[in-house]
């Protein structure tokens, strides 16, 4: 390849990606009229936003936004666009940390569910004790929920603390929504003393195999040891199902075995290689779980 | 009647374990027993067979044009003749020892000095073969131990109580220069062969965005992963899984878009930012937070980034864009302030910040104003090169190249961003 070709070219294609035209002034100034067409405001935010580390008050401007109840959604989710990214890196909107959250908290307030959701997501980011309070109360009052179950346990996961493992096996042990019990089994994994409602939920046949699947993995990570002697007595199990056995074998494949197998589940093992068609998953999960022991 | 030749690359005789990036690398040929010859003894140092490999060039000095076969005479003594072994830009290997060179002496190639090496290059995730993937993916499984492992000191260092290090100021790009290739050193010790991928952002990117590879988004809070996929043991903070799905995009179409009044700039929107570092540096906020943005999970705060290996490869790509810009710009010497800021510009430059400043936590300075603890010191060494050192400097991360001296060489590069002399520069390492 020719160098100076190839820089010319890349010249070439940065040369017709000008950086947008504009007066950040006079584009905060469009931003703050609240008379002024909400297109126009929202138009006036990109360029604020994208300009906003020249000028340290942008950021006011863009919380002042934010925690406004009167002004047009679509601005204010222009606002919170800008404080979004900016949170990557800002020191100047660091710096309004407690305006922002007085923002957020009214903008969880607003009629606008996306706008109510990502002000929610924000709060819990940065371990809002009120939310995190919030999200629990609404786990165990669907009445008082500010968001969906399943979002409320995705939240806590952000910051997990002794009270919320509480719910959170409340969720695993009651709730009816698969997604929202494999999400607190997930996050259980964290806590070791969940790890013996995690193994009933991977031992129970009656529980849906996904349920299962992310129970032994989080069994998995909170107590590698005792994973594996539930693993082989699912393998040794003629009565369980074939997609458990091959999650597993998988499983255990993956991470390394520190035992050996047992006799039955070796015998369960010499039963499926022999008796199984190639290309199912349990027997090809066998066989590299025995390929694995045999190395 | 026939001589015996040793080749040294970069001082090493080995005839493996050599990784070169597009830099040129200088050698030296020798004889060591003349067996009766006279001088000069005349060989030729060629490509070996590089069918599945990397070709490689060679000149016997900087200014010449680099050939595929270059003939030398040696001194029967054994006095050594210099050489360059040039890479050929965007012909990286896929594999280790897929490169390698060969010397013909007295017409015949002389078996004791056939000597493999990779041109090891950080690949567009998106374009990695299979078996790219498949190894990159184990070692780092491996690093990461189902949440036993090393990893977990690379997921400390990310955090919001850590985030002055390395978010806001002028070293968030060497910072996080230094982070990833700490990283990979650490990858390459499981496996040499591997190097960090990028991804490239500004572009759909089905391959990566699989369920064999970095998971396929599905709407619920994990992405779907292959049952066989190293990453399916993933487990940080003790919670096994990734946590990501994307804020509507399609991740098998379309490239990430961050949010409707922030969009992810492209390649050539971020390098038109303008050709003075404090101009570039404001990539902090788009693309490199408003790709953070386009999900929904742990990536999309400081916080919880660090727990989803897609962060490194986003950062990964970063660094690529903060690369290019430095070749399009050249913009390798620290000093100068178009390349980085200099001391007490920009406002309060934050200590950790300066160029010449120690960076945490490979520095192990810890209290205030620094965290109150570092998780990982030193920086990982490397078998090919002793830059950027134990304890780097934001100043050490900028010549990677070792555009204006060899002993800066980091040894990584990206492969789209060449080796270009500097005027003036060492021509490498």
């Amino acid at each position: 390849m020719d160098l100076d070709d190839y820089r010319r070219q890349l010249e070439a294609d940065v040369g017709a990606a000008a950086p947008p035209a504009g007066d950040l002034a006079d584009a905060m100034a469009t931003l703050a009229d609240r008379s002024g067409p909400v297109a126009d405001r929202v138009e006036a935010a990109r360029l604020v936003n994208m300009r906003a580390h020249e000028r340290p008050d942008t950021f006011g401007l863009l919380v002042d936004i934010l925690g406004d109840g009167g002004d047009a959604t679509d601005v204010r989710l222009a606002a919170l666009d800008g404080i979004e990214v900016h949170q990557f890196g800002s020191s100047a909107l660091k710096e309004q940390r407690a305006e922002l959250t007085v923002a957020l908290k009214r903008a969880m307030e607003a009629d606008d569910p996306d706008l109510r959701e990502r002000a929610i997501d924000m709060l819990a980011r940065g371990r809002d004790v009120d939310v995190q309070r919030q999200l629990i109360d609404g786990l165990r009052d669907r009445t008082a929920a500010i968001t969906t179950p399943q979002r409320s346990v995705e939240l806590l996961g952000y910051d997990l603390k002794a009270d919320h493992y509480d719910v959170l096996k409340d969720v695993v042990a009651g709730h009816e929504d698969a997604e929202t019990r494999r999400e607190a089994l997930r996050l259980l994994a964290a806590d070791a003393e969940s790890e013996a409602l995690i193994e009933t939920v991977v031992r129970d046949k009656d529980e849906e195999a996904a349920v299962r699947d992310t129970g032994a993995a989080a069994l998995q990570a909170v107590a590698p040891e005792q994973f594996e002697v539930v693993a082989y007595d699912i393998v040794a199990d003629d009565n369980d199902y074939d997609e458990i056995k091959a999650s597993v074998l998988t499983k255990l494949t993956q991470q390394g075995s520190t035992t050996s197998i047992p006799a039955e589940a070796a015998a369960q093992l010499d039963t499926i290689q022999n008796e199984r068609a190639d290309g199912e998953p349990l027997k090809e999960a066998a066989r590299r779980h025995i390929e694995q022991q045999d190395n | 009647m026939r001589p015996t030749v040793e080749v040294s690359i970069r001082g090493s005789t080995a005839t493996a374990g050599h990784y070169f990036t597009w830099s040129p690398v200088d050698c030296t040929a020798r004889v060591t027993d003349p067996d009766g010859a006279v001088d000069p003894v005349a060989i030729t140092v060629r490509n070996r067979t590089h069918t599945a490999g990397a070709p490689l060039t060679f000149r016997a000095a900087a200014a010449e044009a680099p050939a595929d076969q270059l003939p030398l005479l040696l001194d029967v003594a054994g006095a050594p003749t210099s050489f360059q072994i040039v890479p050929v830009f965007q012909s990286a290997s896929e594999e280790n020892h897929s490169a390698g060179i060969v010397v013909d002496v007295a017409g015949e190639v002389d078996a004791s000095v056939e000597i493999s090496a990779m041109v090891r290059i950080r690949p567009d995730a998106d374009t990695m073969t299979t078996a790219q993937r498949d190894r990159y993916l184990t070692a780092f499984a491996a690093l990461n131990d189902g949440g036993a492992g090393r990893f977990q000191d690379f997921r400390d260092m990310h955090l919001d109580s850590t985030s002055d290090e390395a978010h806001g100021n002028a070293g968030f790009l060497p910072w996080h220069r230094a982070y990833l290739l700490d990283l990979e050193r650490e990858l390459q010790a499981i496996d040499p062969s591997v190097t960090l991928p990028y991804w490239r952002f500004d572009r759909p990117a089905p391959n990566l965005f699989s369920p064999h590879f970095i998971g396929q988004s599905t709407g619920t809070s994990q992405p779907e992963l292959a049952p066989s996929n190293p990453l399916a043991t993933w487990v940080t903070d003790g919670i096994p899984g990734i946590q990501r799905r994307t804020t509507g995009w399609n991740d098998q179409k379309e490239s990430a878009p961050g949010l409707p009044t922030f969009p992810v700039r492209t390649e050539a929107e971020t390098l038109a930012l303008g050709s003075v570092f404090q101009q570039f540096w404001v990539m902090e906020g788009s693309p490199h937070g408003a790709a953070h943005i386009s999900f929904v999970g742990s990536i999309n705060s400081i916080d919880s980034a660090a727990r989803d290996p897609l962060f490194f490869m986003l950062h990964c790509n970063v660094d690529r864009l903060w690369a290019k810009w430095q070749w399009l710009n050249r913009r390798y010497d620290g000093g100068d302030s178009a390349t980085y800021h200099p001391d007490g510009a920009f406002g309060a430059v934050r200590v950790g910040h300066k160029r010449g400043d120690t960076m945490w936590p490979w520095n192990a300075v810890t209290g205030w104003p620094r965290p109150p603890t570092a998780p990982r010191t030193p920086l990982a060494p490397s078998p090919v090169t002793a830059a950027p050192g134990d304890y780097p400097t934001v100043g050490a991360m900028i010549d990677y190249q070792g555009q204006l001296s060899p002993d800066n060489w980091c040894g990584f590069d990206y492969d789209d961003v060449p080796f270009e002399p500097e005027p003036g520069g060492t021509d490498g390492p």
